[in-house]
């Protein structure tokens, strides 16, 4: 296991590699000079000449790319154009927010969906089978951020219930540990904070654990069906066992690996997803940052979180494969 | 076999209700300047952001337009994204799946890895990137939509090929002295039809839903041009004293997508019952 481990970082070296250069080729073939998008086209060629020289793009191509490697190995992003800031910077600041809303997400979307591919399953063709079915399928079809700003227009504009936006209320931030308000909060016991960060958070990441909702019951419901025919669940059922204890115990862990896999492939829907899910409910995290930073043509600022994004979803597929060894004995990681 | 998959198609209720709102769906696009009750285009200040009435049905928007019609018209742009980036997807990523099934070896290593590299981003992130650098408008969403989900036919095709080109038949008509390309499209693709149209049914779904995010983040069509993502993405300034604008395009577009997936549910229960 642990050489297999071993192997599969070393593995991680030319896939990032490949997830630098494609980000770079991509943000490079730019048809307009990011220098005139910088400064408009009414700007002098002399501005424009100093800033291409600032940016360094008046270095041949093959230059550019070795320092844009060099800089993203020692964890310099370069600066926003706009904002002068530093990217690395504003990307640890804002990565927090993401990883709160996604895990809270994947953790939604994980119960929910167990709960409903297994309902569906245990009562095939009856109308939980259906009622879940329809849910899950409403699921796929609805955009989220759509279904955000549905939740907006009930939830906060007709009920009131909850905050429209943001992560926290103002003065409301508890102290900077993890950076995970929930968790800050929780550690420094207060509760008052936790509650707000609880309520904030409550509409973005259903919404963003929607779509993953449904294809976890969906995938669930049909390892369940194949599960529950086969002979060791009749022979659990022959020597006594509760029906409870048969499903949870026999039947779920063993449906385990291809929903397993189903979650960890939803990690890269959930980190896509808060691209919009940021932008509905103004969160701010990497995905708002990244639409900020196309709507004023901020290449570097969409180059690193893309390539901040390429790179957490790489290393989730990687923990992935890993929690299947332990999962299932008979998986071989050599 | 046509009448037994006419059939068995007809037996499957969501392949049938799929069909149905489809069927409603492509009408409504066909004939929307005979069923839109006014110019999707025509703006009307004093008639701005009210809510739905007997003069407008669904209402209108921040520039006083009819919602109704501008959802008709935008009923083509998507359906047709959808079908032309699925289409893109499939022509590339169907031949680079055949061919890297087909050699294997260094040809296969090459072309997997540029599509590992290319599921190492989330799509929808990939194609904001791909919008960034081509620019706004119809056509170029569907090159990024489709670029992007490349990888996913290419995927699959390659291990249906991989599965099949090792069966007597190809052996057979490789004997008799049948070149590569031939073996390719005449022998082997058509055996592995059946889950790459169920993939390609469900993709379209997914294709009208990213092109509606593109809208949504305003990197799809220019204005004044209706389409649903762009309408909802403009929508959300007056979503708190004119809720309307966002639902009814969010609607629509979530039937559209309900359409695809239902018709794609019920083909891979009818072709391919395995894949259930």
């Amino acid at each position: 296991m642990g050489k297999y481990i071993l192997r599969r970082l070393l593995l991680l070296v030319p896939v990032l590699f490949g997830v630098s250069l494609a980000t770079f080729v991509v943000m490079h073939s730019f048809t307009t000079d990011p220098a005139t998008i910088i400064l408009g086209e009414h700007a002098t060629t002399d501005r424009i000449e100093a800033l291409r020289e600032e940016l360094g793009l008046n270095k041949p191509i093959y230059v550019q790319f070795y320092d844009y490697m060099k800089n993203t190995v020692r964890g310099d992003l370069g600066k926003s154009v706009i904002t002068k800031t530093s990217i690395s910077t504003e990307l640890v600041k804002r990565f927090p927010a993401t990883v709160e809303l996604a895990v809270s997400a994947v953790c939604i979307a994980t119960v929910l969906g167990l709960v409903l591919g297994v309902v569906s399953a245990v009562r095939q063709n009856s109308v939980y089978d259906y009622g879940a079915m329809t849910v899950a399928l409403l699921g796929v079809s609805m955009p989220i951020f759509w279904l955000g700003l549905m939740m907006i227009i009930l939830f906060s504009v007709t009920l009131g219930w909850l905050p429209a936006s943001g992560r926290i209320s103002i003065g409301m931030v508890p102290d900077d540990i993890t950076g995970l308000y929930l968790v800050d909060a929780l550690l420094t016991g207060n509760m008052e904070s936790f509650r707000d960060a609880f309520r904030h958070l409550i509409m973005p990441a259903l919404a963003l654990g929607s779509y993953s909702t449904a294809i976890i019951a969906r995938m669930t419901r049909a390892t369940m069906l194949e599960t529950i025919r086969q002979d060791y669940i009749r022979t659990a059922r022959a020597k006594g066992l509760r029906e409870g204890a048969v499903i949870v115990k026999h039947a779920l862990r063993n449906a385990l690996i291809p929903i397993v896999t189903v979650i960890g492939l939803q990690m890269g829907a959930l980190l896509g997803g808060a691209v919009l899910t940021e932008t509905v409910f103004s969160w701010p995290g990497i995905g708002s940052y990244v639409v900020e930073g196309i709507l004023v043509s901020d290449y570097p600022r969409v180059q690193g979180a893309v390539l901040l994004i390429g790179t957490v979803f790489v290393l989730v597929n990687l923990i992935v494969d890993i929690i299947y060894g332990y999962l299932d004995p008979r998986i071989q990681h050599s | 076999m046509v009448r037994e998959f006419l059939s068995r198609f007809a037996a499957s209720s969501s392949a049938m209700i799929g069909l149905g709102l489809l069927t409603v769906l492509v009408l409504c696009a066909v004939f929307a300047p005979a069923l839109a009750p006014y110019d999707p285009n025509s703006s009307d200040l004093p008639s701005a952001l009210k809510p739905p009435s007997a003069a407008h049905l669904l209402g209108t928007d921040e520039l006083g337009r009819d919602i109704l019609s501008r959802l008709l018209y935008g009923a083509r742009l998507s359906l047709l994204v959808g079908v032309e980036a699925v289409a893109l997807a499939l022509a590339v990523g169907v031949v680079l799946g055949a061919v890297a099934g087909f050699y294997g070896g260094k040809i296969e290593t090459a072309i997997m890895s540029v599509m590992d590299i290319m599921l190492s981003f989330p799509s929808i992130l990939l194609a904001i990137a791909f919008m960034t650098v081509l620019g706004r408008g119809l056509d170029k969403a569907v090159i990024a939509i489709g670029i992007v989900t490349v990888p996913h036919y290419a995927r699959i095709v390659r291990g249906c090929v991989l599965s099949v080109k090792e069966n007597v038949y190809v052996m057979a008509a490789r004997s008799i002295g049948n070149g590569d390309g031939r073996l390719i499209f005449v022998h082997i693709l058509p055996n592995v039809l059946a889950p790459i149209i169920v993939r390609a049914t469900i993709g379209v779904s997914v294709a009208i839903l990213e092109a509606a995010a593109l809208g949504f983040l305003g990197l799809g069509v220019e204005p004044p041009t209706a389409e649903w993502g762009t309408m909802l993405g403009s929508g959300r300034q007056t979503i708190f004293n004119a809720p309307h604008i966002v639902t009814f395009p969010g609607l629509a577009i979530t039937l559209t997508v309900m359409a695809f997936n239902l018709l794609g549910d019920g083909l891979r229960d009818v072709l391919d019952p395995r894949l259930k």
